[in-house]
């Protein structure tokens, strides 16, 4: 059984309340949800805070995980980004224009859904590289520090829609790959 | 129910999953990501297509005091006290034919009404099932809604034969299998289970998963092999 087939079971057997089971899964996985944590908020005290309240969703959500088509890892790791970036986010208020944001070419074709076995790991590194450079090392860059499109656009100088154009083509481009 | 999702869904599923949505954008994504699971599914999709990027995040061990406190904060005093009657562990530990007996006797016992009839109380709870390998096939664990009748079942590894498709059964106090319904061959299944069947349904209930020739098994009687089996629980 691979490791994220263990992470998942492991999961399944926290939404039973299986104690022992949760204490390995925070053994298994807690050190890199951790680092995914510190590197969005760079703040050790607030990482774990978050960490803390990752784990407890986890324990309380854990029934959720059993019937979606998330990988393991690809769920925890969901629950740590959105909860490291609610707290990222709450520190500075952000004003947001909804036009702004609004149907850039929306002519676009879409992203097709589809379900990708989550042990491809090295996959989605393989097509970043088929990616224009500074499109791909946004999108990571965009990815990894849980940047909204607006702090994108800060952190990187460019126009809001700009940086919605190459992440969105990035997007495409790399559904695109990991479906070959 | 199949909901199609439009371009514009599409993209705010994925920019959802990639974490660049704020405001009203954000909020709108994680109330249909609650709600339809369609939207979910695109989501989830794009989680696991991303996640491998992670991979170059280095590992940073949390000080002791962070398990502590997640320790003491998922105790609640209702799931200590039944613990030990759904934990896993305890239905692996108990799983011979005798204590399966002895379970049933004090299942007989806690439900036993004044005619001396084994009456099951209607479910309302979920109920769940990890249903364990028999060999090397995957594990599958089962949800069931007694609400809405859904039942959800998903399993650790796609790998079934190709000549044969998974079926899942429910076999009740009575050991006749009923067929639940064909599952896809990577395991998969949303199924709909009939009021029938549903009244089947409770706690230490066996579910069954077995391989079967391509469109299910003839005259409604599993042939195959048992892959997987296990007991339903209450969540």
């Amino acid at each position: 059984m691979s490791s994220s087939e263990e992470i998942g079971l492991l999961i399944s057997k926290v939404a039973m309340r299986d104690r022992d089971a949760f204490r390995m899964l925070y053994d298994r996985t807690s050190a890199k949800l951790f680092g995914v944590c510190l590197r969005i908020l760079k703040d050790r005290e607030e990482a774990e805070d978050v960490l803390q309240e990752v784990y407890v969703k986890v324990w309380n959500k854990a029934d959720r995980f059993a019937t979606g088509k998330a990988s393991g890892i690809a769920w925890l790791a969901a629950i740590a980004r959105n909860q490291a970036i609610d707290r990222y986010r709450a520190r500075k208020p952000v004003a947001l224009n909804v036009e702004e944001m609004d149907d850039v070419e929306d002519d676009m074709p879409s992203p097709e859904a589809s379900t990708v076995a989550a042990d491809e790991r090295r996959r989605i590194n393989l097509c970043l590289e088929e990616l224009q450079p500074n499109h791909a090392s946004v999108v990571k860059r965009t990815y990894l520090s849980g940047w909204s499109y607006q702090e994108a656009a800060d952190e990187l100088g460019v126009p809001l829609n700009t940086v919605k154009t190459w992440i969105r083509r990035s997007l495409l481009a790399l559904r695109e790959c990991m479906n070959r | 129910m199949t909901e199609v999702l439009n371009d514009k869904d599409r993209w705010l599923a994925a920019e959802y999953a990639l974490g660049v949505l704020e405001g009203d954008y954000l909020r709108l994504a994680e109330q249909r990501f609650e709600q339809e699971p369609a939207f979910r599914g695109a989501v989830e999709s794009w989680q696991s297509q991303l996640v491998p990027m992670l991979d170059e995040v280095e590992p940073v061990n949390p000080p002791a005091a962070v398990w502590e406190e997640i320790a003491k904060r998922t105790v609640d005093p209702q799931s200590e006290q039944k613990s030990w009657w759904s934990s896993l562990s305890f239905w692996r530990g108990y799983s011979g034919l005798a204590t399966g007996l002895a379970v049933a006797s004090f299942v007989a016992l806690l439900f036993l009404p004044a005619n001396g009839l084994l009456v099951q109380p209607p479910p309302v709870q979920p109920l769940v099932a990890t249903l364990t390998p028999t060999g090397d096939a995957p594990s599958f664990v089962a949800r069931f809604e007694p609400d809405t009748g859904a039942l959800f079942i998903r399993t650790s590894a796609g790998d079934a034969a190709e000549t044969r498709v998974p079926e899942l059964w429910v076999i009740p106090d009575d050991g006749v299998p009923r067929s639940l319904g064909v599952l896809d061959e990577d395991g998969l299944g949303n199924l709909f289970v009939s009021n029938e069947h549903q009244s089947l349904f409770g706690a230490d209930v066996v579910l069954a998963v077995t391989l079967e020739p391509v469109g299910g098994a003839p005259e409604g009687k599993p042939t195959g092999p048992v892959i997987a089996s296990g007991k339903l629980q209450l969540l």
